[in-house]
């Protein structure tokens, strides 16, 4: 986020309007989100909620990460999709459904998923990343990413009607490898139904919202975990390992200032 | 004492654990553990799965935290899941 907060146009503050005020957003709030940048890697069940919510809410910058040409069995739950877009790259066509959405936010794609390198420089870039690709490897990545800049992270995760979110603050609460020391099975047909990927990925954009506008309380070092099948949900505080491979020894704050000046 | 056992996250549906056990005073999750899932035990079920007790993530079924329960306490273990 840059030290001096972006103005916003008249234009800007009438779309913005019903989101400024009391219990949501103050006007700094709304700047801070214009001045901020966030990376969402799979845009898909999860993430194009996640990217449409938080395009719409006026982050100014939301960069998509996705790999991929669209195919029909997408569409259940991937909301970016189109029945035009089968078969068109995902990350060029999500993109432009992004842009139709908010013409005062900037949206850039990449077709593929981050490699570590990329990864430690979107982190970088960006003040905030959301996970939602299918694989732990991935999540796992974009997780040494976060905590390497120092920059919070949400992890978004469905399974058949269920899901579960996590919100961390590298330096502050535990990270995603405290909670997965070791990478769980991978299921590459996992069931799952549109309705819970839009809630998960819907609310890690809230989560995301609270924090870059430092609005509310953001559910920091915890994971939210919705069993829809029976319609109950959880929430779980995290424990940091003290021995963990990543995040040991890691404290909140130490390289932001040097990433924004490679900005 | 009653603990209650939940099994979420991916496979929920295969595994069968009671929603209750009853348990001496002093039970640990281990207890828990061993009296919901009978003999066949957490070997069914992925090292990388989560163990929760009372909302307190207590690390994985390979290294989890043996914490003692008290009465009314849920373990919850979750099988995680990543999706897209
Ligand atoms: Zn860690």
């Amino acid at each position: 986020m840059s030290q001096k907060l972006s103005e916003l146009s008249d234009a800007e503050w009438e779309r913005y309007a019903r989101q400024i005020g009391p219990a949501v957003l103050s006007r700094e709030g709304q700047a801070r989100l214009k001045a901020s940048a966030v990376l969402v890697t799979r845009v898909g069940g999860m993430g194009g909620p996640a990217a449409q919510a938080l395009v719409m809410a006026g982050v100014g910058r939301v960069i998509i990460a996705h790999g991929g040409a669209m195919i029909s069995p997408d569409l259940n739950r991937q909301v970016l999709g189109s029945e035009a877009g089968i078969g068109r790259l995902r990350a060029e066509h999500f993109a432009e459904r992004l842009r139709e959405l908010n013409r005062f936010v900037a949206v850039e794609s990449i077709d593929h998923e981050p490699d570590d390198a990329e990864a430690d420089a979107f982190a970088r870039r960006c003040d905030l990343l959301i996970a939602c690709p299918p694989t732990f490897e991935e999540r796992l990545r974009l997780n040494r990413a976060a905590v390497h800049a120092c920059k919070p992270i949400i992890d978004a995760a469905q399974w058949g009607m269920g899901g579960t979110l996590i919100v961390l603050q590298p330096g502050q609460t535990a990270c995603l490898a405290c909670v997965y020391p070791e990478q769980p099975p991978f299921e590459e047909f996992f069931p799952v139904v549109g309705a819970i990927s839009s809630a998960i990925g819907s609310l890690a954009a809230l989560e995301a919202i609270k924090i870059l506008a430092g609005a509310g309380e953001p559910m920091l070092g915890k994971m939210f975990v919705y069993d829809g099948l029976r319609g109950l949900p959880s929430v779980v505080a995290l424990r940091r390992n003290p021995r963990c491979p990543v995040c040991a020894g890691s404290v909140h704050g130490e390289s932001a200032a040097s990433d924004r000046e490679a900005r | 004492m009653k603990i209650q056992i939940a099994i979420t996250g991916r496979g929920y549906d295969t595994t069968k654990v009671p929603g209750q056990v009853e348990l001496p005073t002093g039970a640990t999750v281990a207890d828990a553990l061993a009296a919901a899932l009978g003999a066949e035990g957490t070997g069914q079920l992925a090292a990388s799965t989560l163990v929760i007790a009372g909302g307190r993530h207590l690390g994985t079924l390979r290294d989890y935290e043996n914490a003692a329960l008290a009465d009314g306490d849920e373990v919850m273990l979750l099988q995680p899941v990543a999706g897209g």
